[in-house]
């Protein structure tokens, strides 16, 4: 494994998150794959301020890297959470990970290669519009250009 | 394994695993520990392990992202929540310290008794020269659930 992310401050890891409880929206109905709903970020750490972060989307300026995307919300509806969370913008394959979760032991992070990370749903089925405390969560580690 | 993290930088980038050789019984203020004879390293890293303590030793000249990938089998439909602490510390790490922890939560009956959350599994702490040593604190937990072997310890070590 090798990168190299042509970057003179030499920033490899960035980590975002967000800091206040958010809402997430009510919906129900058949499934669909372009809900286009981007969770909120206003935290950003890194440690040789290579990233910047706006928009809720962190972007580390033309170097590409390896993201990992987390959420913890508590649903409330009778239906249930049925939704998956992934990046807005991946140069690997689509990958979208399933949040409907039944299991204590299943990993239901989403990841993604590029130099922007923005978190969305957008494959859903129903989300509960639950107010979850700050657990939305980015971390990336620079792998090239 | 080099990874160059500048045009005029190169830096060394080790990945360290360890696992469980047992399953393991915990409560709220236990630690979760790790074998250190599973150990499994790409090269010669800087990373050590106290079996006993759960205490996670990395040099303070290195960086690092270590993520803890825990499996929980919960002895009743409850809450649990895992936390990094430093080796000798009485409270919880936050995101600002660069600590992610791991939260899961059970819905309650009024919402129909139905697992219908999503949690987090993974703790991570991203640390650049680290003067700290590091362990993982059970906050939350109902009593006498196990830590399952599925559970692991995955450090990338960069030199810089």
């Amino acid at each position: 494994m090798s990168y190299d992310p042509r970057e003179t401050r030499s920033s490899e890891f960035i980590y975002a998150w967000e800091s206040q409880s958010q809402s997430l929206p009510t919906r129900s109905g058949s499934t669909i794959d372009n809900y286009n709903y981007t969770f909120n970020l206003d935290t950003i750490k890194d440690s040789h301020t290579v990233a910047t972060l706006a928009n809720d989307e962190v972007n580390a300026n033309g170097v590409s890297a390896l993201w990992v995307g987390d959420i913890r919300d508590s649903g409330t509806n009778s239906t249930g959470n049925q939704f998956s969370i992934e990046f807005e913008d991946n140069d690997l394959i689509r990958m979208a990970s399933n949040q409907d979760e039944r299991w204590a032991y299943r990993d239901d992070q989403c990841y993604s290669v590029h130099s922007r990370a923005k978190l969305k749903i957008e494959l859903i089925r129903a989300v509960s519009g639950a107010t979850i405390a700050p657990y939305v969560r980015i971390l990336g580690v620079c792998i090239g250009q | 394994m080099t990874y160059k993290v500048s045009n005029t930088h190169t830096s060394s980038c080790i990945w360290v695993e360890f696992s469980k050789s047992s399953t393991q019984t915990v409560s709220v203020g236990d630690i979760i520990t790790f074998d250190a004879t599973t150990k499994r390293s790409t090269g010669s890293d800087s990373v050590s392990l106290n079996s006993s303590t759960g205490v996670i030793t990395l040099s303070s000249s290195k960086r690092y992202w270590v993520q803890a990938s825990i499996a929980v089998e919960r002895s009743s439909n409850n809450n649990y929540e895992i936390f990094w602490r430093t080796g000798a510390g009485t409270t919880n790490l936050t995101n600002d310290d660069g600590c992610f922890s791991v939260v899961a939560r059970r819905q309650t009956a009024a919402t129909g008794g139905q697992p219908y959350v999503t949690s987090s599994h993974v703790a991570s702490i991203m640390v650049d020269y680290p003067t700290d040593t590091y362990r993982l604190y059970v906050d939350t937990m109902p009593a006498s659930s196990t830590v399952l072997t599925l559970t692991n310890l995955f450090i990338m070590e960069m030199e810089d």
